[in-house]
């Protein structure tokens, strides 16, 4: 076992690693100036609905004070304007439902969806990378052991979300597997999980290529068009 | 329901490799389950695509267990059948069965 061959290769895909982690950094930073325009916009369309809504429930409270006192002696009026006050409380009630309802109203702002999207997308990178220095510093404390090749080749391949339990799940069968088939035995054993996990999981890798692949030619089309 | 409205073959085989296991049905027990009772070898990584496959699809749920030395200080990630993947085995296997009564006589499980 060369321990230093090994720590070369490790400390050079960890290099690797930091320059994604860097770029997902800067492109989570660029993200702030569109979300400034955003929650400024947003900001601004709340101010004109606020004033909006003080406007309109001024209006509401002339219209409501006018008819009070004839609303409370209703048996005094005449029919026909009973009649008016009644309709024009109707009138007062529907009004209100549409306040309310414009006060309830979420405020947005053109391309806030989309900003979330993208926001959501951002969050569930960062977390991603994280995960996967938390799980590189935990092949590299093991950097001595017979699978340390296969460790580091599923923690490059394998997403996230299971690269640590796939490679424990692993590491647990192969020590079984010692004691059953002896070391030579586990070692082909392993080597052919490897092998079979990277085919699938490179497999998936490229599906998902060809589709967006797929996605893109297929607008390009329609523009061309 | 879900993206479709049928199981795989080797989805099947999947989750009712978690329904024997109950309580134990993380990654490598599942694939042992399958390669016993099956006869079918089968890589933990087809395993896992799966598993998350149907976990996207709500069909299953993962919890993480323990971290013990032998797995290299990793948790083990443990599955459990929900109500509409139990729902769809159910509904995919009965299919299986009418599909082959009366023309393929089903053999005796040992």
């Amino acid at each position: 076992m060369n321990l230093q061959r090994r720590i070369r290769i490790a400390s050079m895909i960890f290099g690797i690693h930091r320059l994604r982690t860097r770029f997902w950094f800067l492109m989570a930073h660029l993200l702030k100036i569109p979300t400034k325009l955003v929650v400024t916009m947003i900001h601004s369309t709340s101010q004109r609905r606020v004033k909006k809504i003080n406007r309109s429930t001024a209006v509401f409270q002339k219209r409501v004070d006018s008819i009070l006192p004839e609303l409370r002696n209703l048996n005094q009026l005449t029919e026909r304007r009973r009649n008016r006050v009644l309709a024009e409380r109707s009138a007062l009630l529907e009004e209100s439902e549409h306040l309310r309802g414009q006060i309830q109203a979420p405020y947005s702002a053109p391309g806030a969806t989309a900003l979330m999207t993208a926001v959501g997308y951002f969050q569930i990178k960062l977390a991603d990378i994280g995960r996967k220095t938390t799980s590189f510093s935990r092949l590299i404390s093991r950097i001595d052991c017979d699978t340390f090749y296969g460790e580091l080749l599923l923690w490059l391949v394998v997403p996230c979300v299971d690269s640590e339990a796939l490679t424990g799940d692993l590491s647990e069968e192969y020590l079984l597997q010692i004691s059953t088939k002896g070391e030579a035995g586990a070692k082909a054993w392993y080597r052919y999980q490897l092998a079979t996990t990277l085919r699938d999981c490179l497999w998936k890798k490229f599906e998902r290529l060809a589709a967006i692949g797929t996605l893109i030619d297929l607008v390009g089309r329609r523009f061309r068009k | 329901m879900g993206q479709r409205d049928y199981l795989g073959e080797f989805e099947q085989l999947v989750l009712l490799a978690i329904v024997r296991l109950s309580e134990n049905a993380y990654g490598m027990t599942i694939r042992r389950e399958i390669e016993k009772r099956a006869g079918r070898p089968t890589s933990i990584g087809a395993v896992y695509l799966t598993l998350d496959r149907m976990e996207q699809k709500g069909f299953i749920q993962s919890n993480l267990g323990e971290a013990t030395p032998e797995r290299g200080g990793r948790a083990k990630r443990f599955f459990k059948v929900n109500p509409s993947g139990r729902e769809m085995l159910d509904k995919s296997l009965l299919a299986v069965q009418k599909m082959a009564l009366g023309h393929f006589p089903l053999p005796e499980v040992l």
